[in-house]
């Protein structure tokens, strides 16, 4: 009997990797997870035993220290990570996903020899800043201006809900260079801080997510030299947006290990909890939350694994990335309610994790593009694909 | 100088097992494997004794059919040399003395000056292979190593025994099989595994000798009694207990 199609789609190397990260995991993430959360602490110590291990180099070359280019093998990572810590799996892929590789696709080659070892190295934290305070789903709307001076430029705004906002020493910034031209007017900049003119807001106190901060920042004519902007001029509305389908499959993956950790919770509890004299997995309505979220998981995963191995980025990856995202953040969530559900009491204190996998599987509708959004994307899609134009969609 | 681990696939220790329907293996559906845990402890010396710059090759070996080659794989992510798998079906069947006859039909014509093993893998724990390897080779041997070092043409071999630690020197070659080491084997990080895929796994062909010994049953071990718990408070409950230890007869 096979217990996941998923594995079908794997080779010998993602079963060592997984191997690999499933022992890290056990020994070093498990035993803080609890307490990053309780305490709101984020566990910069892990960051060098993840490098260590090569996990902060996922999807970077290996001429620059990383695993190279496998996104299948970056989920499966962060699906394990996901399983004990899905806090830790956010803080690392703000570091690798939206860090380091927008330099590894759009970096000259100083850029890379300069900041990519010290990413992978874990000698720095990395993360992004686009969204602002009046710039989410309507990413075009950002505010953040680069005003040219000689030599480079001074960037002036503010970002919002920036995963390792406080921890990071390298920031990939987007702010406008042509204001006057909408999204065809973005430019990204690789921002080392601190910086004259950068400041931090205290962490936000989030409802989930705990140990992985989150912050506002500020940019009050802080200097870019010219040579750390990143990719084209005018062009980072494109980049970030093609950076999007890699990062909604990885955020997919920690609900993926949210599924499975859900699961195994059930699965215990159901065979050791006895109620009428019986294990109550002998109940019916226990039974069918169980087979519920194994299904959940199975087609998440399976959909997952194969649109990652299958991922190419010179493709259009924005379906497969949107569809898969609703579906595994959504059923996440709910089937994190229903582990509660069967743990009954226990469920519901902090003694088990699941109150906490429940309240970080929310932002996984949230963060890296809404569920709302993914729809809008999925619609438009089809909807063009039939016939209709930009016009008729005007407004959706 | 080259040295070869020999490495076997097991069940993962992690999983509960069964008795197969005809009652002379175990139930393999559905099984994952591992390395031996032992034999882990044996690969971490040698890695250590190579990043030492104690030898000149580290080679690992196992004998069974193409699934066993994913520890190899895993043993050359950790930094592992070469690697070789003497093709055997059905490998779990064989008894010691057919494996390690096996293995010697091979070794003869390689030029390893020191081998490595686990003292036991922890499925059958038969702790005979590399001892009658070391017979068949005329090599000396020594079981229950906890560390290992080089010196010229000795190896020097740490033990742990009731009495204390231990020191033997033995003359190269040789061969040691570890006991749980002094250090925790390393994980294969990213960088290895991505080196090991471009590392050959060599599949090598001898005859592989009929087993003398054969299982001809098993059975799982009986369920545990539950435990008796005392409710008495003290020193009521220390009298209970030494009650109920007399009346079982064990003090």
């Amino acid at each position: 009997m096979k217990t996941s199609l998923a594995h079908a789609l794997e080779g010998e190397e993602h079963r060592i990797l997984r191997e690999t990260v499933r022992r890290f995991v056990e020994e070093k993430v498990r035993p803080v997870a609890a307490e990053m959360d309780e305490e709101d602490r984020f566990p910069r110590e892990l960051f060098g035993e993840m490098a260590s291990l090569g996990l902060t180099g996922l999807m970077v070359p290996e001429a620059y220290g990383g695993f190279g280019e496998d996104l299948l093998a970056t989920v499966i990572a962060f699906e394990e990570i996901g399983r004990a810590s899905p806090a830790l799996a956010l803080s690392l892929l703000a570091h690798t996903i939206l860090g380091a590789l927008p330099i590894v696709r759009y970096g000259t080659a100083e850029q890379k020899e300069k900041y990519l070892p010290r990413l992978t190295s874990g000698e720095w934290i990395g993360g992004t800043a686009y969204t602002e305070p009046n710039a989410g789903s309507d990413a075009a709307a950002i505010q953040t201006r680069a005003e040219k001076v000689e030599g480079g430029f001074r960037l002036y705004g503010s970002k919002v809900f920036i995963t390792n906002g406080s921890e990071a020493r390298l920031l990939v910034v987007y702010a406008k260079t042509d204001p006057e031209a909408g999204h065809r007017g973005i430019t990204a900049f690789l921002v080392e801080v601190p910086a004259e003119g950068f400041s931090v807001s205290k962490n936000f106190e989030k409802m989930g997510m705990r140990g992985s901060p989150t912050s506002a920042l500020y940019f009050d004519g802080v200097f870019v030299p010219e040579e750390n902007v990143l990719g084209t001029m005018n062009r980072g509305f494109y980049q970030v947006m093609h950076g999007f389908n890699v990062e909604r499959l990885t955020i997919v993956a920690i609900s993926v290990g949210i599924l499975r950790e859900v699961l195994e919770w059930m699965l215990e509890h159901a065979s050791v909890r006895k109620q009428y004299g019986r294990p109550i997995g002998a109940f019916q309505l226990i039974q069918e939350k169980i087979a519920r979220t194994f299904v959940d998981l199975e087609l998440a995963r399976t959909y997952l694994y194969l649109a990652a191995r299958e991922y190419r980025p010179d493709e259009d990856w924005r379906l497969p990335a949107a569809t898969i995202k609703i579906f595994a953040a959504e059923q996440a969530t709910r089937r994190a309610l229903d582990g509660i559900q069967v743990l009954g009491g226990y469920g519901y204190t902090r003694e088990y994790p699941l109150e906490r996998l429940l309240r970080d599987a929310k932002l996984m509708e949230i963060g890296a593009g809404t569920t709302e959004m993914m729809i809008r994307v999925i619609a438009r899609t089809l909807l063009r694909s039939w016939g209709l134009s930009d016009e008729d969609l005007e407004g959706s | 100088m080259e040295v070869l681990v020999l490495l076997k696939k097991v069940p993962d220790t992690g999983i509960p097992l069964k008795v197969a329907a005809d009652g002379t293996d175990i139930d393999r559906t559905g099984i994952t494997y591992v390395m031996s845990p032992y034999d882990e402890y044996a690969l971490e010396a040698a890695l250590r004794l190579k990043e030492g710059g104690k030898i000149t090759g580290l080679s690992v070996l196992t004998l069974g059919d193409a699934g066993a080659d994913e520890i190899l794989r895993t043993a050359l992510a950790k930094g592992a040399d070469r690697a070789f798998r003497i093709h055997a079906e059905n490998f779990e069947l064989l008894d010691g003395w057919a494996t390690a006859r096996a293995i010697h039909a091979w070794l003869k014509d390689q030029s390893f000056s020191l081998i490595l093993a686990g003292k036991e893998a922890v499925d059958d724990a038969s702790s005979q292979v590399p001892f009658y390897l070391a017979t068949l080779l005329d090599w000396p041997a020594v079981s229950y190593a906890v560390d290992l070092d080089v010196d010229g043409d000795r190896a020097v071999v740490e033990r742990e025994t009731d009495r204390g630690e231990e020191k033997l020197a033995l003359p190269l070659p040789a061969v040691v099989a570890f006991d749980r080491a002094k250090y925790e084997p390393r994980l294969p990080n990213l960088r290895g595994i991505m080196q090991a895929k471009r590392k050959p796994i060599e599949t090598v062909s001898v005859e592989i000798p009929e087993p003398t010994v054969k299982r001809t049953g098993l059975e799982m071990p009986p369920p545990r009694e539950a435990g008796r718990v005392t409710t008495n408070d003290f020193p009521q409950n220390v009298e209970e207990l030494i009650q109920f230890l007399e009346e079982k007869g064990l003090i």
